[in-house]
């Protein structure tokens, strides 16, 4: 499959370019004492990861997600098989240059503070004294713990711990970031966030492996995901390959009496010969997570103190496109830009829901009534009954962040998204 | 203002640019007057307290008195040689530096002090000061709370020096690149890591204490030695401790915290992580070991400043002839001192004639054994007796050449010593006698004839070390005057004025033509006639003569930097077992090691008599691998068991610099081949572990 057929409706990738990541036919097993095998944990795994790409790697807990990842930073050797990290073996010292890792657990020396580790990693990467501290403050900003750099590590909550994870992550402004598991931890506002600066590097031209078995995180924001099982590959693709079911149909309006949805019954019974109905008629439900996030913003309005991470803060210049001059290196990300404006085939993008809830009924009845097929949302849970569905689910209307969350991660999201001209990458708009 | 606020404005303020110029100007100016004014009043004191060499007297109307012109000439070099023990002795009384010592320490002073106000620590360390004199100052006026006082003085000032080295080596650090972060972050690990915190107060409030258990009331050279054995034998075992466990602990933490996943994820190799973890720990023990050196050194200077016993103040007699007192002169030459220690050499062993007795007495044992039976069976058996007894004969003819019978004499041969010694430098035997089971009650008296001088009678303690300074000497017609006798500098000045006869003979006209010293000791009393009860023995390494061959300052700084190495070497040690091992058993190897390498003069002893097999000749296979181990072991660490820093520095040896090269050769190879191995151990190995259940 070539580099751009890979990604065609994920994101833009230069035609040619060469896959960031190659693994063919991995394997690894794990031997006991006796060298025994004892466990298989990937088992001939063959995949790779585009430039620009948002991969996800989906999977029950022991699915060999992590295994994977380890393999990708050199932490662990192949039993067999081959990878490559931007055409290098994964131990060079020169591929993690351009590598940021995030692990599945918050692994840090807990004597220093936030600051302390930040500045360490940053030392790690021959920064100089003043883009390191530039780069430290602007990540401990972005992720909510100005406040509370100088406290020890070991004082830190979990989720505090990821936060101060994921900054050091991108301490080196990386080509590849690797998140493994990046949402456990952090509480809706974090993993509200950590989705949205997964999808801000990802329009920054940033390549984003991201491993999970929360399927609504990944869901959200990767473009194109494989799915594991006892250290095999089970599917592989976009997530509108994957996800799209082409035999049912959703229509969302605003509230129908009784006798108007018996009306549009009746009328589908009539098209199709009476082969046809409506399976499911309920009221959405708004998703927990918009709950939440809708509290916190009201507490922050009112000015309500807490002691923990407050997720104020703003992306990092450096890792933004409206980023100002850094050391780190933009020119390369400016040139990348430049050359995917010139390259990127605009997709129709997707109708926002929050314009498809805005549209007055009569009209969205009589488009329904008059095409054959009109696939404004569609639910594989559509048919299986109530019972049966999730609560949450997709068939609930999906809330439009920028309207309930007011960051300046968002902020800056719209503000590119104009800039730029409506999602010329073609990723925004297919994701919340 | 709140308290920590006036605090936090004060931090503020020592490190501002504009304090730190102020300040390095201020301490800049205070020294260059302190260095010009004792340079003043130095040269002041030398011109008005030295009082000019006096001229010989004038012997030549002697003549007319009859004295024949070969006898007047004999007086007048006698006259002139003796003019030489004033300054000999004069030397032994300025060996605490002097003027030059003083500037020495003032310059010293200074640059530290600059460096703290560099590093914004001056106020701090004023503050501290301020404290230490309000707490300290009181209990220094009485007795019995003076040693609380002098605990918080020296603990405030270990603690501010080691504060001051720390954060140097910190800022040294900054430096770009993986290995300096690594070895930064090591070094924060080290003040906040509970572990290493114990080891490093422990340090620090022990080397504090230990001047509070020093018994005021013994010789002072007991007290210097007892200090420098506990202050740098005993703190650098501490050290030692902390860089094995904490050079473990710092690696293996990381990989069982798995920290190391967010290291190893970053473009540092392999090589950059293993060295930047030994620069760390080394760098740590460096600090620590500077700290015990500058404490150790400054207190033993203090005690240096003491009255010794005999004397009414530090350098002065109690008597009225101000001679140097046995325990002074014992301190000056043979423990703040850097002496060669030179040992006798025993006749060569007669190999030949040793066989050949063996053979013939093997051969008729072997006849007279009435199990063997033919030809073969003796001879196998006369070979196998040959090899035991000519094993015994040689040790009984090594024994027999230690052994003095009662009333009899043996020479003892120090070859070497003219080559050493210098010509007025002091000469020392030292010697021990045995004799039947060293009853402690009971006394001998030992007679010692150097070159053929006359004999000198000193009475000794049984199986105890004596000292006695064998040259130069004063040979009157009542026998020899030694250095360490009162009446030395009366006498030579008595020679030198012409007022009395004897000759003041130095080393060099005692040793012979290929440049040996000869001393030959009698198992009694020479002048009375009386013999000692029993035999009298030297056991090995017991008797050596010490001749002075360098400063003890400069032999301290060669003993420290020895020490550093050893740490240094100690610290690849735990680092490259942490690689692969986990805590426990990383500390268990790392340690054991560190032990083994301790005691391996004591193994290298013990293998010199390890038997291996019965008396009949059977093979004890477990006694053979014991052997077989502590042989690898002893030839793995034999250079860094040998090296013996701290008792050299305890004892006054001399710690040459061969044998520093030597260390650093030896030590710096067995560093690398340890670091090369974490290398490759670190790269093989998988750091990452299965996650899945």
């Amino acid at each position: 499959m070539s580099a751009v057929a890979a990604t065609a409706d994920a994101g833009v990738v230069l035609p040619g370019a060469k896959p960031v990541v190659v693994a063919q036919g991995l394997t690894k097993v794990f031997k006991d004492f006796w060298m025994r095998d004892r466990v298989r944990a990937v088992n001939d795994l063959s995949f790779h990861i585009e430039p620009r790409e948002i991969f996800g790697l989906l999977g029950p807990n022991g699915s060999g997600k992590s295994t994977t990842i380890k393999m990708m930073l050199g932490l662990l050797r192949p039993t067999r098989g081959r990878l490559a990290i931007f055409g290098r073996a994964p131990s060079d010292v020169a591929v993690k240059e351009r590598i940021g890792f995030l692990p599945e657990e918050s692994f840090f020396h807990q004597y220093l503070n936030a600051r302390e580790t930040l500045d360490y990693y940053g030392r790690m990467f021959k920064m100089h004294g003043r883009t390191r501290t530039k780069r430290v403050d602007e990540l401990l900003d972005m992720v909510g713990l100005t406040h509370a750099q100088f406290r020890p590590m070991r004082e830190y909550s979990k989720g505090m711990q990821r936060r101060v994870g994921l900054a050091q992550a991108l301490i080196n402004d990386p080509e590849l970031l690797i998140l493994d598991e990046p949402t456990t931890g952090l509480d809706p506002l974090g993993t509200r966030q950590v989705k949205d600066l997964i999808l801000e590097l990802g329009r920054r031209g940033k390549t984003v492996v991201l491993s999970s078995h929360l399927l609504a995180d990944v869901e959200d924001v990767v473009d194109r995901m494989s799915i594991l099982y006892g250290g095999v590959k089970r599917d592989e693709g976009t997530t509108d390959e994957l996800l799209t079911s082409s035999d049912k149909t959703t229509i969302e309006t605003d509230a129908l009496d009784e006798e108007t949805i018996a009306e549009i019954d009746r009328v589908i019974r009539e098209r199709t010969g009476g082969t046809k109905s409506l399976l499911r008629v309920s009221h959405p439900r708004m998703k927990l997570e918009q709950k939440f996030l809708d509290i916190v913003e009201r507490a922050r309005s009112e000015s309500v103190s807490t002691s923990g991470a407050s997720g104020e803060g703003a992306t990092a210049s450096f890792l933004r496109a409206d980023g100002t001059a850094d050391q780190g290196g933009n020119a390369g990300d400016e040139l990348i830009d430049r050359l995917t404006r010139a390259v990127a085939t605009p997709e129709p993008a997707a109708a926002p829901e929050a314009e498809a809830s805005a549209v007055d009924e009569p009209d969205v009845l009589g488009d329904l009534l008059k095409s054959d097929t009109v696939p404004v949302d569609t639910d594989p849970a559509v048919g299986r009954g109530l019972a049966d569905r999730p609560s949450g689910g997709p068939t609930a209307p999906q809330p439009a962040p920028q309207e309930d969350v007011d960051m300046d991660v968002i902020g800056s999201l719209l503000d590119d998204a104009s800039d730029s001209g409506d999602d010329d990458d073609g990723r925004a708009g297919g994701k919340p | 203002m709140k308290l920590s606020e006036r605090l936090a404005s004060a931090d503020r303020f020592q490190k501002s640019r504009g304090f730190k110029i102020g300040a390095s100007i201020v301490v800049g100016v205070a020294t260059l007057g302190l260095v010009v004014a004792v340079l003043l009043t130095g040269l002041s004191d030398d011109a008005g307290g030295t009082m000019p060499a006096a001229a010989l007297p004038d012997f030549a109307p002697l003549a007319e008195q009859g004295v024949s012109p070969e006898q007047i000439e004999l007086l007048r070099e006698n006259a002139a040689s003796a003019g030489r023990a004033r300054d000999l002795l004069d030397g032994l009384r300025e060996q605490s530096g002097g003027v030059l010592g003083l500037v020495l320490g003032i310059v010293v002073g200074g640059a530290v002090l600059t460096l703290a106000a560099w590093l914004g620590l001056l106020l701090t360390f004023t503050g501290i000061a301020g404290a230490v004199a309000v707490v300290a100052g009181p209990l220094w006026f009485f007795p019995e709370t003076r040693d609380w006082a002098r605990f918080a003085a020296g603990l405030s000032l270990l603690g501010v020096m080691f504060t001051t080295i720390f954060r140097t080596l910190r800022l040294a650090f900054e430096l770009p690149g993986p290995v300096f972060a690594v070895a930064r972050n090591v070094l924060a690990e080290a003040v906040r890591l509970r572990l290493s915190v114990v080891f490093i107060v422990v340090v620090l409030i022990g080397l504090a204490a230990l001047p509070a258990s020093l018994d005021p009331d013994s010789p002072l050279r007991y007290r210097v030695q007892s200090f420098l054995q506990y202050g740098s034998g005993g703190t650098f075992w501490i050290i030692a401790l902390l860089t094995v466990t904490f050079g473990v602990a710092t690696v293996s933490f990381e990989q069982r915290d798995r920290v190391i996943w967010q290291t190893m994820t970053k473009p540092v190799a392999a090589w950059e992580y293993v060295l930047g973890k030994w620069l760390g720990v080394s760098a740590l023990a460096a600090a620590l070991l500077a700290v015990n050196a500058s404490g150790v050194f400054l207190f033993t200077e203090y005690l240096r400043q003491l009255p010794a016993l005999g004397e009414r103040e530090a350098f002065v007699s109690q008597g009225e002839a101000n001679e140097i007192s046995e325990d002074r002169l014992i301190l000056e030459t043979q423990v703040l001192s850097a002496r060669a220690k030179i040992e006798n050499v025993y006749e060569d062993v007669p190999v030949d004639e040793i066989r050949e007795e063996a053979s013939r007495r093997a051969a008729e044992q072997a006849q007279r054994d009435p199990t063997l039976t033919t030809e073969a069976a003796i001879d196998r058996r006369a070979r196998e007796l040959a090899a035991e007894i000519g094993e015994q004969l040689t040790k009984q003819v090594v024994a027999f050449q230690r052994v003095i019978e009662p009333g009899a004499a043996r020479v003892f041969r120090f070859p070497g010593v003219g080559e050493r010694a210098t010509a007025d430098g002091p000469v020392v035997l030292r010697y021990r006698v045995d004799s039947g089971s060293n009853a402690p009650d009971v006394t001998y008296r030992m007679s010692a004839s150097v070159a053929g001088y006359p004999y000198v009678v000193r009475p000794i303690a049984l199986g105890v070390t004596h000292t006695l300074p064998i040259a130069p000497i004063i040979v009157t017609s009542a026998g020899v005057v030694t250095l360490d006798d009162p009446l030395f500098e009366e006498l030579a000045e008595a020679i030198r004025s012409g007022l009395a006869l004897g000759r003041y003979v130095t080393v060099q006209e005692m040793v012979d033509d290929d440049g040996a010293l000869s001393v030959q000791l009698v198992n009694g009393d020479v002048t009375m006639r009386r013999p000692n009860p029993e035999f009298a023995s030297v056991p090995a390494g017991g008797m050596s003569v010490s001749v002075g061959v360098g400063s003890y300052r400069a032999n301290f700084l060669r003993v420290m930097g020895v020490l550093w190495l050893k740490l240094a070497f100690l610290a690849m040690l735990a680092v490259t077992a942490a690689t692969f091992l986990s805590f426990p058993i990383a500390l268990m190897i790392a340690g054991g090691a560190f032990l083994l390498a301790e005691a391996t003069p004591f193994i290298g002893d013990a293998l010199e008599n390890f038997g291996t097999a019965e008396r009949d000749g059977t093979v004890i296979l477990h006694k053979v691998v014991a052997g077989q181990v502590a042989s690898a072991a002893h030839w793995v660490f034999q250079t860094y068991g040998e090296l013996r820093p701290t008792k050299r520095l305890v004892t006054g040896e001399m710690l040459e610099w061969s044998g520093v090269a030597r260390a650093v050769a030896v030590l710096g190879v067995w560093t690398a081949v340890l670091g090369g191995a974490a290398v490759v151990i670190f790269r093989r190995r998988e750091l990452a572990t299965y996650s899945g259940r």
